[in-house]
């Protein structure tokens, strides 16, 4: 099984679009209808990456990604952040939020499995490898 | 392009993407977004008679996200309008584009709902 992705998004056709991309592209999912949940899902599951919309119900993805960003146990873990307002101004607060990434949605699948391909490979280079003692 | 796309200025190529070609997921995702708009007009509604911008800028935002999967057309772009109306607090006039968007949203529903529509996309 591949890298476990948590994916944060109210609208059900979108989640379902990428939910399939995603297992087709051989990462393991976990779903996520609003804000909070998603964070607790993050905080239990260890996902290796969480992709969340922007506008959520409840806790949106800003908070999310500065709640898992300023937390050093979760910190290691990409944030990618969707929306479908294509912003200067969301995209700056994405930044302060410390995501690694601000997509539009509609942007080609074949792009942001990229990002997440991306992403991933520079986490897991950053990661220390644990020192083995004789 | 069948007339019915041409007035509704469908453009199913994002999704179609997206699905890697599949029609039968298509239709499964279209189904989906065709399920969730009502609920999300009905929140839209209440938001607009309630005349609260926030809500209104939240609740149109969400069904643009909707409708957004099946193209940028016009019930998308009347979205973003009424979107951006809550944000300024002008319920009375996102109220007002709603009657506007109520109808495309109709012309979808009429669209999706006949048989074999992903024949014409």
């Amino acid at each position: 099984m591949g890298n476990k992705i948590l994916v944060i998004e109210d609208n059900a056709a979108f989640r379902k679009i990428l939910n399939i991309r995603l297992k087709s592209a051989g990462y393991e999912t976990i779903m996520a209808e609003d804000g909070l949940s998603g964070l607790t899902m993050a905080r239990k599951e260890a996902p290796d990456l969480v992709i969340t919309d922007l506008m959520l119900p409840g806790i949106d993805g800003h908070k999310i990604s500065r709640m898992l960003k300023f937390d050093q146990r979760y910190q290691h873990i990409p944030v990618i952040m969707l929306t479908s307002r294509d912003l200067e101004e969301d995209a700056e607060i994405a930044k302060q939020c410390r995501a690694d990434a601000f997509i539009v949605k509609t942007t080609k699948a074949q792009i942001i499995l990229d990002v997440i391909e991306r992403l991933l490979a520079q986490a897991q280079a950053r990661a220390v490898p644990l020192e083995l003692t004789e | 392009m069948i007339a019915a796309e041409q007035k509704l200025q469908l453009d199913l190529s994002w999704a179609l993407d997206a699905v890697e070609g599949d029609r039968d997921l298509l239709k499964e995702v279209v189904a989906d977004v065709m399920t969730e708009t009502p609920f999300q007009l009905k929140e839209l509604e209440a938001s607009c008679r309630a005349a609260d911008g926030a809500q209104i800028a939240r609740t149109a935002h969400t069904l643009k996200g909707s409708v957004g999967i099946l193209g940028r057309g016009r019930a998308w772009e009347l979205a973003g309008i009424i979107e951006q109306m809550g944000y300024s607090g002008q319920a009375e006039e996102a109220c007002q584009a709603l009657h506007r968007l109520i109808y495309e949203l109709e012309q979808l529903k009429g669209f999706f709902a006949k048989p074999h529509w992903e024949q014409y996309v």
